[in-house]
C-alpha cells in the first residue's frame, strides 16, 4: 500500500515538474541562456537532455537511494543568488544545497511550531470537546461547537493579521512578531495559535461525538458504582473509547497543519516548510519543491498508516473481530 | 429487522416525497445560522452581479496621490497602495469569489458523481482505479498540489493563447484576462477537490443497492432506470446537496488561498485572497486593508458552512451532529 | 388488623431472632421523580421497605415498576435528571439522600455494591477485566496495585473464572456471558460491602447459566454473611433464593412477608397474578394460567385510588377511589381492599 502509493505520487509530481513553467536551465542561467553553448552545457550537467523515462527513474533511484538531489542554486547562477537572497537552505545558515538537508532542516522548524499547535489543540479543543459533550445540547454545547466552526472555517491568513492586529497593535502583548528564534522564543505563541485554529473543529466534534457516545453507557455506571473519583471515571473508563473517533481524525489534522503551515510560515516570515514550498514553487527550483511535496505526501500516508495500528492499540475488539 | 423497517418506511414514505423536503425546509428554517447562510449566500450572488453597477469607480483604477488612505465619504472603505477603491475591488472580488466557487462546484460535482457513479455500477477495475486515484490524490496536500498544478496550467493555458492570437490573431483584452485565471483556478482545484463527492456518491450507491427495499424493487421487476430514478437518486441528493453547499464554501476559500498564496488570480484582477496578500505588509499602518476583505472572506466561507450545517441536520435526520 | 403501617417501621417475620435487629438499610417514603415533557415521572412512589443483616430480599414486579430506579437511587447512580426528591435511604445511620458526593463515593463499591443486569454492555470495553477487578480495592482497601492485583486473581478463582492468571489481562470480548457476569460478580465482592443490590443479574444469561450464577451469588452472600437485595421479575429466582419478597407496583409496595407465605398464600391480586402466570409442578394440563392483562400505569398520570384497579378482576368502586395502605395480614402485609386467598381468585 505504501510503496506504490509513493511511485505513483513520485511520478504526478516528477511529470508535473517535467512539463513545468519554469524551465530549469532557464532558472540556473537567468539572462543568460540565450547564450546556447551554456544552455547545453548546464541542460547536460542537469540530465534533462535523458528521455522522460530515464530522467524519472534516475529521480526515483536518487529518492529510494536517500539522497534526494540537489536545489537548483547547487549549479550556480541565478538560482543559487536567489535562494542565497532568500534565505534558503537548511537551518537559517542557507548554505546547504542538498534537497534532504533543506527539507528536513525547515521541517525541524515547521515540527517545532506544529508541537505548540498540538499542544493547544490537546489542552483546549479536547478540553472544549468534553464540555461540549457534558453540556449536551445547551446553550454552552452550541457556543462550542459555534464557534469551533467560526474559527476552523476562518483561514490562517485572515486570523493571523488580525491577531496581529490585536495582539501587537491594540493591546501590546508582543513587541516583535515574525521571524524564528527557536521553539521557546515568544514569537512562537501567535503563530502556533493561528496555527493550531485549522483543525480545532475537527478534534472538538470528534473529542465531543466520543464523550457523547460513552456518556450514556452501562459501563460508565459500573465504574461510579464502584465507588472511583471521577477523574479515574473519566481518564480509565471513558477517554480511550471516547478518542477512538478523534483517533480516526489524525490524519485530517495532519493535513491540517502542514496545509496551515503554508500560510503561517508565510504571514509570520517563519523558514519553515510551507515557505520553502512557496519559494521554491516560485522561483522554479522543483528538485527542492518536488521533495516538499513528496515529503510532505509521506506524512500524510504515514500518519493514515499509523492511525489504523494505533487504532488497533485503542480498542481491543479490532484485533480479535 | 432494521432493515426491514427502514424499507417499510422508505416505500410508504416514496409517494410523500413532497412532504419530506417540506419538512426539511422547516427544520432548515428553524436554524439560525442556516437562515445567516442563506442570507450570505443571496448577498454573495446579488453582489457579484450587479456589483460593479454599485461603486463609481473601476477596479484597476488607480489614484497615486490617494494611496492607502483610510475610509472617507468617496471612498468608504478607503484605498489601497495603488490608490484604488477598497469597495470597489471587494465588491469584484466577490464576483471572482462566486464565479470560481460555482464553475469549480460544477467540475467537481460532474467529474465526481460520474466517477463515483462509474465506480459502483461498473465495479470491477473501474471501481478499483477510481478508488485508487481518489487514495493518490488524497494523499497529497491539497492546496499544495493545487498551486503546483496552476503553475503548470497558467503556462500552458498562456501558451495556447498565444498560440491562437498568432494563428487566428484571437487577442485577449486586458481586462478579460482574468477569465484566464479563472480556468486555470478551475482546472486545478477540480483535479484535486473531486475525490470527496466521488467517494460520497459511490459510497451512497453501494449502501443503497444493499438495502432490502431495492431487492424488493428488483423482485417486483422494476427496471434498473426506474431504480436509479425513484431511488437511488433521490436517497443519494440529501447528502450530495450538503457536500455540494460546503463543497462552494470549500472552493472559495480554496481559490483565495490560490490567490494569496501568488498562484491564483493574478493582479490587477480583484480576489480577496490577492487582495490580503497584496496589503498583508499595511497590517501595522493600515490594519483595514487588510481586515477588510478578510472579514468579507470570512463571513461568506462561514455563512456556506452553516448553511451546509443546517442542511445536514434538515437533509440527513439519522446522522445529526449534535 | 387495619394498623396504618406505611409510617412505622416494618418488622420481619422469618425468624425470631431477626425481630429485634436494628435494619441495616431502611428506606423511608421515597419518591423518585424523573422530569419530562410530558411530566414528571413517578418512578418509585413512597416506597418504605427495610432490610434486615444477614437477609437476602427479593423485590419483584413487571418492568417499569421502580424496582431498579430504588436500587440506583440507594446507590445515588440516578441516570439524566432522576431525583430522589423526598424520603429517606438510612444506612449505617447516615441518611444517603444527604450525603456528600466524596461519602457517597466511600459507600459506592465499599460498603454497597451492585451488580448489573448487562454484562455485555456494563464492563468497559477497553480495560483489562484484572484492572475492572483490581482499581476498586486500590481505592476502598487501600491496596497497593500489587496487592489489589494478587486478590483479583483470588476473586478470579473464586467466582470459578478458570486459569485466573492467563484471563487477568483478558477483554470483556473474550468472554462468555456467564464468565462476563462472574466478572461483574467478583467487581461487586472484591471490596466486601455490607449490601449487595444485584439487579435482575441473570436476566440476560441462557438458562442453564442462570442457576450456576444465582448459586455463585448465594454462596458468596453466605459466606460473607452479607445482605442482598435481590431485584428480579422471576418468582422461581424468589422462591430459589430469597428469605423475603416485596412486590413493587407502580412505584409502590404492594405487598412483603416472607417468602414462603407471600408465594403460598399471596394476598394482593398483582401478586396472584404473578404468582399465577408461573406455571406449577400441581397445575394440571388445561388449567388455566391466571394472568395480568392490560399494561403497567402511565407512571406520569397514575389512577386514582388503588393504582392497580384498571386491571384488576376483582376491583370495585371503592377500589378506584381510596388507595389501600399496607396492613398486617398474618406474617405478610399487603396493601388491598380485597384480600383474599389465591383458590377464590382463580374461582376454583
Amino acid at each position: 500500500m505504501l510503496a506504490p502509493t509513493v511511485i505513483i505520487v513520485m511520478l504526478i509530481t516528477f511529470t508535473l515538474g517535467y512539463y513545468g513553467p519554469i524551465d530549469p536551465v532557464r532558472a540556473v542561467l537567468g539572462e543568460e541562456w540565450e547564450d546556447e553553448l551554456r544552455y547545453a552545457e548546464v541542460k547536460k550537467a542537469l540530465g534533462l537532455d535523458r528521455p522522460f523515462v530515464i530522467q524519472f527513474l534516475d529521480y526515483m533511484g536518487t529518492m529510494f537511494g536517500g539522497n534526494w538531489g540537489q536545489s537548483l542554486s547547487a549549479f550556480g547562477g541565478v538560482a543559487s543568488d536567489r535562494a542565497v537572497s532568500e534565505g534558503r537552505g537548511a537551518g537559517f545558515t542557507g548554505t546547504s544545497t542538498s534537497v534532504r538537508e533543506m527539507v528536513l532542516g525547515r521541517l525541524a522548524i515547521s515540527a517545532q511550531l506544529s508541537f505548540w499547535a498540538l499542544v493547544f489543540l490537546t489542552v483546549f479543543a479536547i478540553l472544549l470537546g468534553v464540555l461540549a459533550a457534558v453540556k449536551q445540547n445547551t446553550t454552552i454545547d452550541y457556543a462550542i461547537v459555534t464557534s469551533s466552526i467560526i474559527a476552523s472555517s476562518i483561514p490562517a491568513y485572515v486570523i493571523g493579521p488580525v491577531l496581529l492586529i490585536i495582539f501587537v497593535l491594540k493591546i501590546p502583548v508582543f513587541k516583535t512578531v515574525g521571524g524564528w528564534d527557536g521553539m521557546f522564543s515568544r514569537q512562537a505563541i501567535l503563530p502556533a495559535i493561528v496555527l493550531a485554529t485549522g483543525p480545532m473543529l475537527v478534534i472538538v466534534r470528534q473529542t465531543r461525538a466520543g464523550i457523547v457516545e460513552v456518556l450514556g453507557k452501562d459501563f460508565v455506571r459500573t465504574a461510579r458504582a464502584k465507588g472511583l473519583p471521577e477523574r479515574l471515571v473519566v481518564a480509565r473508563h471513558m477517554l480511550r473509547t471516547a478518542m477512538i473517533p478523534v483517533l480516526t481524525s489524525l490524519g485530517l489534522v495532519t493535513s491540517g497543519l502542514l496545509t496551515g503551515s503554508l500560510f503561517v510560515e508565510q504571514i509570520f516570515n517563519i523558514p519553515g516548510i510551507g515557505k520553502l514550498a512557496i519559494q521554491t514553487l516560485m522561483s522554479g527550483d522543483h528538485p527542492v519543491f518536488m521533495g516538499v511535496v513528496l515529503f510532505q505526501a509521506l506524512i500524510i500516508v504515514t500518519v493514515n498508516l499509523l492511525t489504523d495500528l494505533l487504532y488497533g492499540g485503542l480498542d481491543p475488539r479490532v484485533t480479535y473481530d | 429487522m432494521t432493515a426491514d423497517a427502514s424499507a417499510q418506511h422508505d416505500m410508504f414514505s416514496m409517494p410523500e416525497q413532497r412532504s419530506l423536503w417540506q419538512d426539511a425546509l422547516e427544520q432548515l428554517m428553524r436554524n439560525r445560522l442556516a437562515i445567516f447562510g442563506v442570507f450570505v449566500a443571496f448577498l454573495l450572488v446579488f453582489v457579484s452581479i450587479f456589483g460593479p453597477w454599485l461603486s463609481p469607480y473601476d477596479y484597476t483604477q488607480q489614484n497615486l496621490f490617494r494611496i492607502n488612505e483610510g475610509p472617507s465619504a468617496d471612498h468608504w472603505l478607503g484605498t489601497d497602495g495603488l490608490g484604488r477603491d477598497m469597495l470597489t475591488r471587494i465588491l469584484h472580488g466577490a464576483r471572482t469569489a462566486f464565479l470560481v466557487g460555482l464553475i469549480v462546484t460544477i467540475g467537481t460535482t460532474v467529474l465526481g458523481v460520474v466517477l463515483g457513479a462509474a465506480g459502483a455500477f461498473l465495479g470491477g477495475w473501474v471501481d478499483a482505479l477510481v478508488m485508487r486515484l481518489a487514495d493518490i490524490t488524497m494523499a497529497f496536500p491539497d492546496i499544495l498540489l493545487a498551486a503546483f498544478i496552476s503553475v503548470v496550467f497558467r503556462e500552458k493555458v498562456l501558451e495556447f493563447q498565444l498560440h491562437l492570437q498568432e494563428q487566428y490573431g484571437w487577442t485577449i483584452s486586458e481586462g478579460n484576462r482574468v477569465y484566464l485565471d479563472y480556468l486555470v483556478i478551475f482546472g486545478s482545484l477540480t483535479l484535486v477537490q473531486w475525490y470527496g463527492k466521488a467517494r460520497l456518491v459511490r459510497g451512497q450507491i453501494l449502501s443503497l443497492r444493499e438495502k432490502e427495499f431495492i431487492e424488493a424493487e428488483r423482485a417486483l421487476g422494476a427496471s434498473n432506470w426506474t431504480i436509479i430514478l425513484s431511488h437511488l437518486v433521490p436517497n443519494s441528493l440529501g447528502p450530495l446537496i450538503v457536500s455540494i453547499t460546503v463543497g462552494f464554501g470549500g472552493a472559495m476559500l480554496s481559490e483565495a488561498s490560490l490567490s494569496f498564496l501568488g498562484v491564483g488570480i493574478q493582479p490587477p484582477g480583484a480576489s480577496w485572497g490577492e487582495m490580503i496578500s497584496d496589503n498583508l505588509g499595511q497590517w501595522r499602518f493600515n490594519p483595514h486593508l487588510v481586515v477588510m476583505p478578510g472579514v468579507v472572506l470570512a463571513i461568506v466561507v462561514l455563512g456556506f458552512n452553516f448553511l451546509g450545517d443546517g442542511l445536514n441536520d434538515a437533509l440527513n435526520p439519522e446522522q445529526r451532529r449534535r | 388488623m387495619g394498623m396504618d403501617s406505611s409510617t412505622q417501621p416494618e418488622t420481619p417475620h422469618t425468624t425470631g431472632s431477626q425481630a429485634d435487629r436494628m435494619p441495616l438499610l431502611q428506606i423511608q417514603e421515597l419518591h423518585t421523580q424523573f422530569e419530562t415533557k410530558q411530566g414528571t415521572v413517578r418512578a418509585v412512589d413512597g416506597l418504605s421497605l427495610d432490610l434486615y443483616e444477614g437477609e437476602v430480599l427479593g423485590l419483584v414486579g413487571e418492568s417499569g415498576c421502580g424496582k431498579t430506579m430504588t436500587a440506583l437511587s440507594i446507590m445515588g447512580l440516578l441516570p439524566g435528571n432522576g431525583r430522589a426528591v423526598a424520603g429517606a435511604i438510612n444506612f449505617e445511620g447516615k441518611n444517603l439522600l444527604q450525603c456528600s458526593g466524596e461519602e457517597m463515593k466511600k459507600i459506592r463499591g465499599g460498603k454497597i455494591a451492585m451488580v448489573f443486569q448487562e454484562p455485555m454492555t456494563a464492563l468497559t470495553p477497553t480495560m483489562t477485566i484484572g484492572r475492572q477487578i483490581s482499581e476498586a480495592m486500590e481505592i476502598h482497601l487501600a491496596l497497593s496495585r500489587e496487592e489489589a492485583r494478587e486478590r483479583a486473581l483470588e476473586l478470579l478463582e473464586h467466582v470459578g473464572i478458570p486459569s485466573p492468571r492467563a484471563r487477568f489481562d483478558n477483554y470483556i470480548h473474550q468472554f462468555s456471558g456467564g464468565m462476563r457476569q462472574r466478572v461483574m460478580i467478583a467487581i461487586a465482592f472484591s471490596c466486601e460491602p455490607r449490601l449487595l443490590l444485584a439487579d435482575e443479574p441473570t436476566t440476560a444469561l441462557d438458562v442453564t447459566v442462570q442457576a450456576q450464577i444465582l448459586d455463585l451469588i448465594k454462596q458468596l452472600a453466605q459466606e460473607a454473611g452479607m445482605t442482598a437485595l435481590f431485584i428480579t421479575h422471576d418468582m422461581g429466582i424468589v422462591a430459589g433464593s430469597c428469605d423475603r419478597v416485596a412486590v413493587m407496583y407502580a412505584g409502590r409496595m404492594v405487598e412483603v412477608g416472607p417468602v414462603d407465605d407471600v408465594l403460598l398464600n399471596p394476598r394482593h391480586p398483582y401478586t396472584q397474578g404473578l404468582l399465577g402466570s408461573v406455571p406449577s409442578l400441581e397445575s394440571k394440563p388445561g388449567d388455566r394460567l391466571y394472568s395480568i392483562s392490560g399494561l403497567p400505569p402511565d407512571l406520569v398520570s397514575l389512577p386514582t385510588g388503588c393504582k392497580f384497579w384498571p386491571r384488576c378482576p376483582l376491583a370495585d368502586e371503592r377500589c378506584k377511589e381510596e388507595e389501600p395502605l399496607l396492613e398486617q395480614y398474618g406474617n405478610s402485609r399487603a396493601a388491598c381492599w380485597k384480600v383474599m386467598p389465591l383458590r377464590e381468585v382463580l374461582g376454583e
